[in-house]
C-alpha cells in the first residue's frame, strides 16, 4: 500500500470510487477543489458524470497518474498537435461503443483532463478521416440538413476542387 | 410523465469538442466533410480560414529545414525549399468564407532548388564528401545505430531572402523537435520499400519534421555498410534516410496546416 491519501468520488448515481490523490489531481477540476478545500474526507460529488463513465475515467487516470502534468504551453491552441496519434494502450482503452466514447469526452471537458480530452478528440478524427459525407452521416447518425440545392453545389464545388 | 433518455452523440458535443475533433485532422481531408451537415460546414470552414490566413504570410518566404544527427555543426544535412502556393488559395479572387468550402488540397507546395544550402555540410564520421550528400534529387542522412533508437534534431526556419538584417527576422517555427528512429522501424521501412508495398494513406511516405506534422518529407530506408563499418563494431547497425526532392515541387510538404 502506498501511503498516498486517498479521494473519494461519488458519482451522478451515488457510486463511490476510492482512488489516490494522484489519480483524482489528473482532473484539473478536481485538482484545484481539492487545493480549495485542504484535506477533506468528504466524497467529492461529480454531479454530470454517472458511475460507468466515471469508472472508465479513473481507469485511465489510473493508467496516467505518473505522466508529466499538462501545462497551458504545450495545450495551447496554436501547440496542440494537430494529428492522429494515439498511443496503443490509450487507442484499446478508447474501444468502446459511441455513446461512451461521447461520454468520457464530455466527462474529459468537465472534468478538465486535457489529455484525455484530445485522446478522445483524437479517436472520433480517426473515425471520420477517409470517410465520405455520406459515410459519416451514416456512422454517427446525423440527419442531412442540407437543402437539395445546397448539397449539389458542395458537390461541384468538391468535383471542381479535385479537377484541378 | 416519462421522461425520454435521449443517446449521448456526437451532436451532443459542444462546438469547441467538434472543432477541436476536426482540428486534429490534416486540411486535405477536411472540404469533402464541408457536405455532412450545416455544424460540419460552419466548422470546417472557419478551421480552414484560420489555416490558409497562416499559410498566406508564408508568400514569398523561404523555408529553411535543418536535420541534425549529432547536434554539432560538422553532421548535419541542411536544404531550403521556396514557398511557391496553396493551391487554389492564390489562383482564385478569395471570397472568404464562400470559396473556402472548394479548396482542394490545402497542403503548400515548395519548390526545392537542386542546391545545397548555406547551411550544408557534409558528414566527417560517414568519410562521404558534401558533394556526394547532394546528388540530383536526394539528401542522405547516415544513420548508426547502437541502442534501439537515434534521434535527429530538426531546425525549421522561414525567412524571407532579401529582407534579413538581422537574426530577429528569421522566423523560427518554435516546434523544432525530435524525429527518432527506432532499430524496428527502420528495418520495416527497408522491407517496405524492397517489396514495392505500398500504403494508401499518404502520411505513411512523409516524416514530418515537426511535431505538428506541419512539414514533412518523403523519404525512403535502405541498409547501408559503410567502410569504416569494422571500426565501428559488431555493435552498430547502419541505414540511410534517403529523402527524395523532387525537382519542381512537393516534397516539402506543409501538409497538415
Amino acid at each position: 500500500m502506498s501511503g498516498e491519501e486517498m479521494i473519494t468520488l461519488k458519482s451522478s448515481d451515488d457510486v463511490s470510487f476510492t482512488v489516490e490523490r494522484s489519480v483524482a489531481e489528473r482532473s484539473i477540476l478536481i485538482k484545484h477543489l481539492l487545493e480549495d478545500l485542504g484535506t477533506s474526507t468528504e466524497p467529492i460529488p461529480i454531479p454530470n458524470v454517472n458511475e460507468p463513465v466515471l469508472n472508465k475515467v479513473i481507469e485511465w487516470s489510473i493508467h496516467h497518474k505518473n505522466d508529466p502534468p499538462s501545462t497551458d504551453d504545450n495545450d495551447s491552441e496554436n501547440n496542440r498537435r494537430r494529428t492522429t496519434d494515439i498511443d496503443e494502450w490509450d487507442q484499446k482503452f478508447m474501444q468502446v461503443d459511441q455513446e461512451m466514447l461521447f461520454e468520457i469526452i464530455l466527462a474529459a471537458n468537465y472534468l478538465d483532463i486535457k489529455p484525455l480530452l484530445d485522446v478522445g478528440c483524437k479517436t472520433v478524427a480517426n473515425m471520420i478521416k477517409g470517410k465520405s459525407p455520406e459515410e459519416i452521416r451514416k456512422t454517427f447518425n446525423i440527419q442531412n440538413d442540407f437543402t437539395p440545392e445546397e448539397e449539389d453545389q458542395i458537390r461541384r464545388e468538391n468535383e471542381w476542387a479535385e479537377d484541378r | 410523465m416519462t421522461a425520454i433518455e435521449e443517446r449521448t452523440t456526437i451532436y451532443s458535443l459542444p462546438n469547441e469538442i467538434l472543432a477541436q475533433i476536426l482540428e486534429c485532422l490534416p486540411a486535405r481531408f477536411l472540404p469533402p466533410l464541408a457536405g455532412v451537415s450545416r455544424r460540419f460546414c460552419a466548422n470546417i470552414l472557419r478551421i480552414l480560414q484560420i489555416r490558409l490566413l497562416w499559410v498566406a504570410a508564408l508568400q514569398g518566404c523561404t523555408l529553411e529545414t535543418c536535420l541534425d544527427l549529432k547536434y554539432s555543426q560538422d553532421d548535419y544535412a541542411a536544404f531550403d525549399a521556396e514557398y511557391i502556393d496553396t493551391p487554389g488559395l492564390f489562383a482564385e479572387n478569395l471570397d472568404l468564407p464562400e470559396h473556402l468550402a472548394r479548396l482542394p488540397t490545402l497542403y503548400s507546395r515548395c519548390e526545392v532548388p537542386n542546391r545545397p544550402s548555406k547551411l550544408s555540410g557534409a558528414s566527417k564520421a560517414s568519410g562521404v564528401s558534401a558533394d556526394k550528400l547532394f546528388i540530383d534529387d536526394k539528401r542522405f542522412i547516415f544513420l548508426h545505430l547502437e541502442n534501439d533508437a537515434v534521434e535527429i534534431l530538426s531546425i525549421l526556419h522561414y525567412y524571407r531572402e532579401d529582407s534579413i538584417t538581422s537574426e530577429a527576422d528569421i522566423l523560427s517555427l518554435g516546434d523544432n523537435g525530435f524525429l527518432k528512429f527506432s532499430r524496428d522501424w527502420l528495418n520495416e521501412q527497408v522491407d517496405r520499400h524492397s517489396s514495392g508495398t505500398t500504403y494508401r494513406d499518404e502520411d505513411n511516405d512523409i516524416s514530418w519534421v515537426d511535431g505538428e506534422k506541419n512539414i514533412g518529407f518523403k523519404f525512403r530506408v535502405e541498409k547501408w555498410e559503410p567502410e569504416y563499418a569494422e571500426e565501428m563494431g559488431p555493435e552498430f547497425e547502419h541505414w540511410v534516410l534517403i529523402i527524395e526532392v523532387p525537382k519542381l515541387s512537393s516534397t516539402l510538404t506543409l501538409g497538415n496546416i
